[in-house]
């Protein structure tokens, strides 16, 4: 490779990664002002006992304040909120801890539990996946530091 | 986000579909776009980072933006002979992502698809973030894509441009 393609590489690089820092710089500085539910808004009324703002679990029973969910570790947690999910279905709730078990929701989507309990392994398999198949059709130049097709035209 | 392997048999799919008309849609091509659809997910590089308690995921949240994927998509594409073509390849991959994104319901709301010219989030609220069945149909689409495409290519109809 030529000195100035190398140089001209190097500079377009060194742009590019200039201007993602940018981008990510910008978006943590203001990312919270712009959030739909930001911790400010969840903070209602009275003391905040937690900055947990999800939580996932089976609803149970509903309740004049909302509904009764059992989480992951078999807590019972009352979620004060306006929505009626189905009762024996899984759901992701968005909101903070008031008291001890006292969960004031704000959002409330309902989850499916083997799609949730697999996301996870689902994205590992996309991911060997992807970079065996990657190395079946690709190699790396370590001399031009750019990826070759293994089956040059 | 569906899970990825929604996301590489969607780009999958479509990169055989269009290999049907045009033959840059090659094995190799291919896999560059099924790639892009994962540069969007870059992000979540964030997940094991917790397990050593570093706190990146709104320092790297940009990069599951339009113009943070396009941005990381150009600087993948520097390391590829033919920049041009990885970067469209790129782009292509990466629009599938956000096509699929676009289609979630879930907590955080949508895609600031404007970012960083606005901050208004985009979702259509269709399909839960975690549905199995989005897999499953993806599965779906990918097979019946693959019988046809075997199908055409066994009655001459297109060319077999795959290794």
């Amino acid at each position: 490779m030529k000195k100035d393609r190398v140089f001209e590489k190097i500079l377009i690089f060194i742009t590019l990664i200039s201007i993602l820092l940018i981008l990510c710089v910008n978006y943590y500085e203001n990312y919270e002002s712009h959030l739909e539910f930001s911790p400010s808004q969840l903070n209602i009324t009275g003391e905040q006992e937690s900055n947990e703002f999800t939580i996932f679990g089976e609803v149970i029973r509903h309740q004049e304040y909302g509904f009764d969910l059992l989480d992951e570790d078999n807590n019972m947690i009352k979620v004060e909120s306006t929505a009626r999910p189905e009762i024996g279905s899984e759901v992701e709730v968005m909101g903070a801890f008031f008291i001890t078990n006292y969960f004031k929701g704000v959002k409330v989507v309902k989850i499916n539990k083997l799609g949730y309990e697999t996301i996870f392994l689902r994205s590992i398999i996309g991911l060997v996946v992807i970079v065996i198949i990657f190395w079946r059709y690709w190699k790396f130049d370590f001399r031009h530091l750019e990826f070759i097709r293994r089956k040059e035209k | 986000m569906p899970d990825w392997i929604t996301h590489i048999l969607v780009a999958w799919s479509i990169c055989t579909l269009l290999g049907v008309k045009f033959r840059q849609f090659n094995s190799e091509n291919t896999v560059l776009c099924m790639v892009g659809a994962l540069i969007p997910d870059i992000v979540k590089i964030s997940i094991p980072l917790l397990y050593f308690d570093i706190y990146s995921y709104y320092w790297l949240a940009a990069l599951h933006t339009p113009a943070g994927s396009l941005v990381t998509a150009s600087v993948l594409s520097l390391f590829f002979k033919d920049k041009r073509m990885a970067l469209i390849l790129f782009i292509l991959g990466l629009s599938t992502h956000y096509m699929l994104d676009l289609l979630l319901l879930d907590m955080n709301s949508g895609v600031y698809f404007f970012y960083p010219f606005s901050w208004s989030l985009w979702q259509f609220g269709l399909i839960s973030n975690f549905d199995i069945n989005v897999t499953i149909a993806s599965i779906l689409l990918a097979l019946i894509v693959y019988v046809l495409s075997f199908k055409l290519k066994k009655t001459g109809l297109i060319k077999s441009n795959k290794a």
